[in-house]
């Protein structure tokens, strides 16, 4: 019966109404109609949640004349007033969702319906300031709603000053005195504030219900002159506060839902006006049968739409995230502190490109980020831009400043010289003045300059101050040695020289003798006393040091000793080193040592070593003391005892052949030394001789390849070799020819390499026949069968393998390849796919790209090791937010 | 008004400022974000249209640049082409586009470096068909090339003990000498200076440097030594006995050698384990090298073939029989597609090893050629008695004629190496050593993360450290250098019912540990673990162990059967025993 009403009222208003606000218990027959209503209204939703949207002009349109028919007997109580306010707030709301709907935002819109109970009941009391915030504890809700209940009749102002938070519960209740129908008016932002009601707990219900039991009888009329009162003046205040109220941004839902409230509010108007007389005609007994409401339903089905609401509303907040989401996934990689930072730097370019365009030049306001500048910042900012100040004007203004600075330092300085020396013309005054700039300027530049030079002098000294290099400190402390003796020399030039050349020489025996510098007690020396003696050069260092000894605490002459100066080891690690140099001074004495060595004694060497090369003599210039260096070192190292006399080139030649032992190559000795005669006829008739044989080649003993060589060699090579590179088929001919005359000489021997042709072959069968599948008897003979009775089982076994055509080498007849699986190897293959991918080709792609920086250029290198997410420390990483 | 409603005024005013600042900004960040993914997204397609040939593109349409380009990325690029339309998700195909991309670039930036590589490798052109490149002697060389490179081309006579092994290290700058009768010298070829020189007094049969100059092994009369820059013993490696040919590994530190005895040994130089001592079975080996693409050890026998091995299996990896006599040496090209053998039938074979193990081509030697090497662009040569003959070209085709040959009188030459990085190729001989130029044999454009001829001490130490760090497991050795990390191909051929089986395999060695046996008597493990199941629900747990069950059942019955059919006097002994067992 319900239905068919239902759809009528869809046929009549477009579509369902929605925001049936309350729901519960309910003892009177017409509320339980109405529930009965609002519950089919959600069940509808569902296919219209895309209706969502234009919910508010259909929720009015819902309102028709078959409503006003079934609410024509409702009678309502005092609570005209806060009603008309409640409504007052809705049309605010709209007014407020329309200019929303001006600016096409995607994420803000969205969010303003969405308001948790739970939220706000965690939500903390805020200062009086916080316009729209929750003025009352919200875990009070419970206790506020039931003082509304009390309120409902109150005054206008009691109502203001209670916060929009606790008018929007206070609405609700207003609603249900005002009856269902404002409450089916709701749109679809009002709807999810009566579900949220609707959890605010059933033992409102209790009470509300009671009450609206208890309420007497209000006609519409009645309603109508409240509204019409209520309403103007409404209005009229927020007209006032709508300059104020409408900027805010977040928190907009309640107003939104006071100007809703105020349009549906006129909307009720206007259709109640028509309706009425409508509802007066219809008969009165259609009316009663529909103010039967239908049962609730079961506590189940409620919790279950009620979850659905739910889910709707967290699957919309939670959507709001998922763009911002999918651009994280799509990203390679995401780096915290999350595209804060990421959108400054953009800004920052954006800005500074802009003032680029701006023909600003370099201006102070880079630095600054308009949109994001805190107060402070936004606000010198806007000061510099006001006043045209930027870097190039500040230069100037100092470079002004500073003028005006000297110049009046100038003028004091006249005024004081005037009043000592007497006043001066007034003429000269002016021309004064010019000069005074004039120089200041000068003065300026020169300041400026010997500033710059200053910085750059301090920077090279820093440069230079970082050097760690000790070769580098040495060279400088020499240099700057010389320059002091320099200095000395051009400074005192007769008169002081002697006496200072004498006292430097005092200084240094003494210190010598304080120091015992050159007395090897150095670490260096001490070691090499221990060890080193078998390095070359280093006695001789030692007995260098100990004759600088010597030479310092005995008297010597200046000049030699500043020679040995420069030579002697000043630093003990640098000792070896140092040596080295020296023997490389001294290599013509080394001579003889390396004459030894073997190869610096070949002939091409000491040849290498007398051609007249100009640009090789550089080289040895350069390098000779290194190979000298080379010489000492190999000189001690290694085993070098040539025990091996110098022998016989024949001997040697035997002995050569003693060592081979190829397997062939003794065989065929013996039928090598057999051919010979043969194959010198050969070699009259033919010219390539023992190209073409095979027998006389690979182990001829090596005399006789010498003798044969002669004989090449007496004949002119570039024939030889001419005929040498004739094709192979050329020389077919002679080589059967060769094979003829060794067939006659020698029958055996024809057959080359049939043998082994047929070995292999044998092999290769048995390779196949291993390899493929076959069954075995594995029965064990006797087994089972002691009781007198033989076993009739016979245990065969498959074995699986690999069958001869699929073979590798089917085709291929001189080639066994090995088929059967690696063992030591197969922990190298997976047999399921590793974790993330999805797909053998896509993990088989992965493994293939090499990522190391032998096989990728730099840059690709560093993006294929890219982590996926990087984190700068000592930032802290903020949720996401909107 | 008071002062408050001002208050509140101004605070609504900052609040919705702030509100719309915050407003502007993620829409512009989005907006941005929306502009940048969808240019990035057009490169990356262009990118993917180009490399992997998506879309064929008109040929017209591509500037020369880009054909260029696509010629050179291919050779980075090992992102193979997959569909993005088997993937159902909108988000799967984004993210395989994405990583498909990444390595798109990847290829796409290293081919674009390319243009970083300045040097370029020259060689001898004839200026006519009628001359030839094999006819320039070393002299007419020497005499048109800059004074560095005339330096590059000397002799060392050293007829005492020769003939001389030799081996570079693996940037080029150090030659190691090893003569026959004992004397060794490792020298700065390039700086001139000798390193070590000393003689062992026994019979050196090969030498090698290990991973640096600082190392080197030599193979003597008995046992293989290590000695170090100095020429101070280090070790002596008592299970490398009588070894005729020694190899390094240097991705994998393993020191490898073969002789007399056919067995083939792998000992780490880093830890100083022997890795593997596998038996050839194929008696005394004389050749051996290792391929550069996925270091297996290609080793030249007696008998004509050729084996394949790595240290992770006894047997070897491939035989092959390349000639019918034995075989006198052996060389690898550095992309590890062209092995080119010699044997004593005077041919040179020159062999794809990639998949197929094919002979390309042969050619013929006029003495079998006794040492081989290739250089790093592909240059093969050979030395046969006292020649030495350079083929360029000669791999992917048969060349015609030589590249170069050089006569070298009255020696035999032992053993042959192309110098890393340089344009000269070393040759040992029974009466020295000498090196000669060989124009474009060398790769002119150096990775110094790879080898630096200009390496300072210190950045070798360092480069030691790295590469011990990144240093290979012997394991990781195989034909497919690649199959680390890869998929078991072979489980996705299995059938279902396999696959069942080793599902309930698995998971019964895992739950053999919780299977306890409380109770003796009749109550079967099966049917107890059973009752503790809930009933309605069926995993694999439980239908393994109706399986057993049943065949207890089954077993049940065929011993009554068994019973049954069993007579004489023993029959009741029979069915106790087998209740018991």
């Amino acid at each position: 019966m319900y239905r068919k009403g239902f759809v009528k009222q869809n046929r009549g208003g477009g579509s369902s109404s929605r925001g049936g606000s309350s729901s519960g218990s309910w003892k009177s027959k017409p509320q339980k109609r109405k529930h009965r209503d609002e519950d089919d209204d959600t069940e509808e939703s569902e296919p219209d949640r895309q209706e969502i949207e234009e919910e508010e002009i259909d929720s009015d349109e819902a309102f028709n004349s078959s409503d006003e028919e079934r609410f024509e007997d409702f009678k309502f109580g005092k609570g005209g007033k806060n009603n008309k306010r409640n409504a007052l707030n809705r049309q605010e709301d709209k007014e407020e969702s329309e200019e929303d709907e001006g600016e096409d935002d995607e994420f803000g819109e969205e969010e303003e319906g969405v308001v948790f109970l739970s939220e706000m009941l965690t939500e903390k009391p805020r200062g009086g300031l916080d316009g729209k915030g929750k003025s009352k504890n919200a875990v009070k809700v419970d206790d506020e709603i039931s003082e509304i209940f009390k309120n409902v009749a109150g005054s206008d102002a009691e109502a203001q000053d209670n916060s929009e938070e606790e008018e929007e519960e206070g609405n609700e209740e207003d609603i249900s005195e005002l009856g269902k129908k404002t409450v089916e008016i709701l749109g679809a932002k009002e709807k999810e504030k009566t579900n949220r009601i609707k959890r605010v707990g059933d033992d409102i219900d209790i009470e509300y219900s009671q009450r609206i039991a208890q309420e007497s009888r209000i006609s519409f009329s009645d309603i109508l002159a409240n509204l019409k009162t209520r309403d103007e003046e409404k209005k009229a205040q927020l007209k006032q506060g709508e300059n104020s109220e409408d900027d805010e941004g977040d928190e907009g839902e309640s107003r939104k839902d006071n100007l809703k409230s105020i349009k549906s509010i006129e909307m009720i108007k206007a259709s109640l006006g028509k309706a009425i007389p409508l509802g007066k005609k219809k008969d009165e007994g259609e009316s009663k049968k529909n103010m039967v409401l239908e049962e609730p339903k079961p506590i189940q089905i409620k919790q279950k739409y009620e979850r659905d609401a739910a889910y709707k509303l967290t699957k919309q907040s939670v959507g709001l995230w998922q763009p911002m989401v999918d651009r994280n996934n799509a990203m390679d990689t995401v780096e915290y502190p999350l595209e804060q930072s990421g959108s400054k730097k953009k800004k920052a370019k954006k800005g500074g490109r802009s003032s680029e365009a701006g023909k600003e030049g370099a201006n102070l306001s880079e630095g600054f980020v308009i949109g994001s500048a805190s107060g402070f910042e936004a606000e010198i900012q806007r000061m510099l831009v006001d006043n045209k100040i930027n870097e190039r004007n500040l230069l100037k203004y100092e470079e002004k400043a500073q003028i005006l600075r000297i110049e009046q330092e100038e003028q004091a300085m006249a005024k004081k010289s005037a009043n000592e020396y007497g006043s001066e013309s007034e003429d000269g005054d002016e021309d004064e003045d010019k000069n005074t700039s004039g120089k200041a300027l000068e003065k300026i530049r020169e300041l400026r300059r010997n500033r710059e030079l200053l910085f750059r002098q301090e920077q090279k000294a820093k440069r230079v101050a970082k050097i760690k290099s000790k070769k580098f400190r040495k060279i400088l402390k020499k240099q700057k040695l010389k320059e002091m003796e320099e200095q000395d020399d051009n400074d005192g030039n007769s008169d002081g020289d002697e006496n200072d050349a004498t006292e430097k020489i005092e200084r240094q025996r003494a210190l010598e003798r304080m120091t015992m510098r050159h007395k090897n007690h150095g670490k260096w020396a001490t070691k090499m006393k221990q060890f080193g003696k078998h390095i070359e050069g280093v006695t001789q260092s030692l007995q260098h040091n100990l004759e600088k000894h010597n030479e310092l605490v005995n008297f010597s002459k200046r000049g030699e000793q500043r020679d040995d100066e420069e030579n002697a080891s000043s630093d003990d690690s640098d000792g070896y080193d140092n040596q080295m140099d020296v023997d490389g001074d001294r290599g013509s004495d080394n001579e003889d040592n390396s004459k030894k060595s073997k190869l610096f004694s070949m002939k091409f060497m000491q040849n290498k070593e007398g051609q007249a090369d100009p640009k090789r003599d550089d080289y040895e210039n350069g390098e000779a003391n290194d190979v000298d260096k080379q010489q000492n070192v190999t000189k001690i190292v290694g085993r070098k005892k040539f025990g091996v006399e110098t022998s016989d080139k024949n001997s040697a030649d035997t002995e050569n052949k003693d060592d081979e032992s190829g397997v062939v190559a003794k065989d065929n000795r013996k039928g090598n030394k057999k051919s010979k005669g043969k194959i010198e006829i050969e070699l009259e008739t033919d010219m390539n001789e023992d190209a073409v044989n095979p027998w006389t080649s690979g182990a001829k003993p090596k005399k006789v390849k010498q003798t044969k060589n002669s004989i090449i060699q007496a004949t002119p090579e570039l024939t030889t070799t001419q005929q040498n590179y004739s094709d192979v088929e050329e020389i077919d001919d002679e080589e059967k020819r060769q094979q003829e005359l060794i067939e006659r000489a020698f029958a055996v021997q024809t057959d080359l390499g049939e043998k082994e042709q047929q070995e292999f072959m044998m092999e290769k069968q048995a390779v196949i026949e291993e390899d493929a599948s076959k069954t075995i008897d594995v029965t064990l003979p006797g087994w089972g069968g002691w009781s007198n009775k033989p076993t009739k089982k016979v245990i065969l076994k498959h074995v699986e393998g690999v069958d001869p055509k699929t073979r590798k080498d089917y085709l291929l007849n001189n080639v066994i390849i090995n088929q059967k699986a690696i063992k030591k190897s197969s922990k190298y293959i997976t047999k399921k796919l590793p974790f993330p991918y999805t797909n053998s080709s896509r993990y088989e792609n992965a493994m293939s790209i090499p990522i190391g920086k032998e096989w990728n250029t730099p840059s690709m290198f560093n993006k294929l090791t890219k982590p996926s997410v990087i984190t700068k420390g000592g930032k802290a990483i903020l949720p996401l937010s909107k | 008004m008071g002062v408050a409603k001002e208050k509140k005024l101004r605070e609504k005013q900052k609040e919705k400022e702030s509100g719309v600042a915050k407003e502007s900004t993620s829409k512009r960040i989005k907006n941005e974000l929306l502009k940048d993914i969808s240019a990035k997204n057009q490169k990356a397609k262009e990118r993917r249209k180009l490399i992997l040939g998506v879309e064929s593109v008109e040929e017209n349409e591509q500037s020369e640049y880009l054909k260029n380009l696509k010629t050179k990325v291919g050779k980075y690029n090992r992102v193979k082409y997959a569909s993005l339309r088997k993937f159902k998700t909108q988000r799967e195909r984004q993210k395989t586009f994405k990583e498909q991309d990444i390595g798109l670039l990847a290829a796409e930036r290293a081919a674009r470096a390319e243009i970083l590589n300045v040097g370029e490798a020259g060689y001898l052109v004839p200026e006519n068909e009628m001359e030839k490149t094999y006819k320039f002697k070393q002299d007419e060389i020497v005499k048109n090339v800059d004074i560095n490179s005339v330096q590059r081309r000397f002799e060392l006579k050293l007829d005492e003990f020769g003939p001389y092994n030799i081996d570079y290290s693996r940037n080029g700058r150090h030659l190691l000498l090893g003569g026959d009768r004992g004397h060794i010298s490792s020298i700065d070829w390039l700086g001139g200076k000798v390193q070590c020189e000393f003689h062992v007094r026994e019979t050196v049969r090969d030498v090698k440097y290990l991973h640096n100059e600082t190392m080197f092994a030599v193979a003597q009369k008995k046992y293989t030594y290590l000695y170090d820059s100095r020429g101070a013993e280090i070790h002596c490696l008592k299970k490398f006995v009588e070894t005729n040919v020694l190899d390094f590994l240097p991705y994998h530190f393993l020191l490898v050698g073969v002789g007399n005895q056919g067995m083939l040994r792998y000992q780490d130089v880093s830890t100083g384990q022997i890795v593997a001592e596998l038996k050839t079975k194929l008696g005394p080996c004389k050749a051996m090298v290792s391929s550069k693409y996925n270091a297996v050890e290609h080793l030249g026998h007696g008998n004509g073939t050729v084996t394949l091995w790595s240290p992770s299996t006894s047997e070897p990896l491939v035989k092959m029989l390349c000639h019918k006599t034995p075989i006198s040496s052996i060389a690898i090209d550095h992309s590890g597609t062209y092995m080119a053998t010699s044997g004593l039938d005077n041919l040179l074979k020159v062999w794809d090893i990639r998949m197929h193990y094919k002979e390309l081509h042969s050619y013929r030697t006029f003495t079998p050629a006794t040492s081989m090497d290739i250089s790093q662009l592909g240059m093969l040569a050979y030395s046969h008695n006292g020649y030495v003959t350079i083929w360029k070209d000669a791999l992917q085709s048969k060349a015609k004629d030589p590249y170069l040959s050089h006569l070298h009188s009255g020696t035999t030459i032992e053993s042959l190496r192309f110098v890393p990085y340089e344009d000269v190729l070393g040759f040992g001989h029974s009466t020295g050593f000498s090196s000669i130029l060989v124009p474009g044999a060398g790769e002119p454009n150096y990775d110094t993360l790879e080898a630096n001829p200009f390496q300072t001490s210190k950045q070798r130490k360092e480069a030691e450290v790295a590469s011990l760090l990144d240093k290979l497991q012997p394991d990781m050795i195989n034909l497919d250098p690649n199959f680390i990390a890869g998929m078991e191909t072979t489980s996705a051929a299995k059938s279902a019912q396999q696959a069942r089986e080793e599902l309930v395999k698995e998971m019964q060695l895992k739950r053999n540990e919780q299977l306890k046996f409380k109770k003796r008597g009749r109550n079967s493990a099966a049917k107890r673990a059973l009752r503790k199941k809930q009933k309605n629900v069926i995993d694999i747990r439980k239908l393994q162990l109706l399986d057993k069950l049943e065949k207890e059942k089954r077993a049940k019955l065929n011993n009554k059967l068994d019973a049954a059919e069993t007579s004489g006097a023993l029959s009741r002994f029979y069915k106790e025993k087998k209740r018991k067992s």
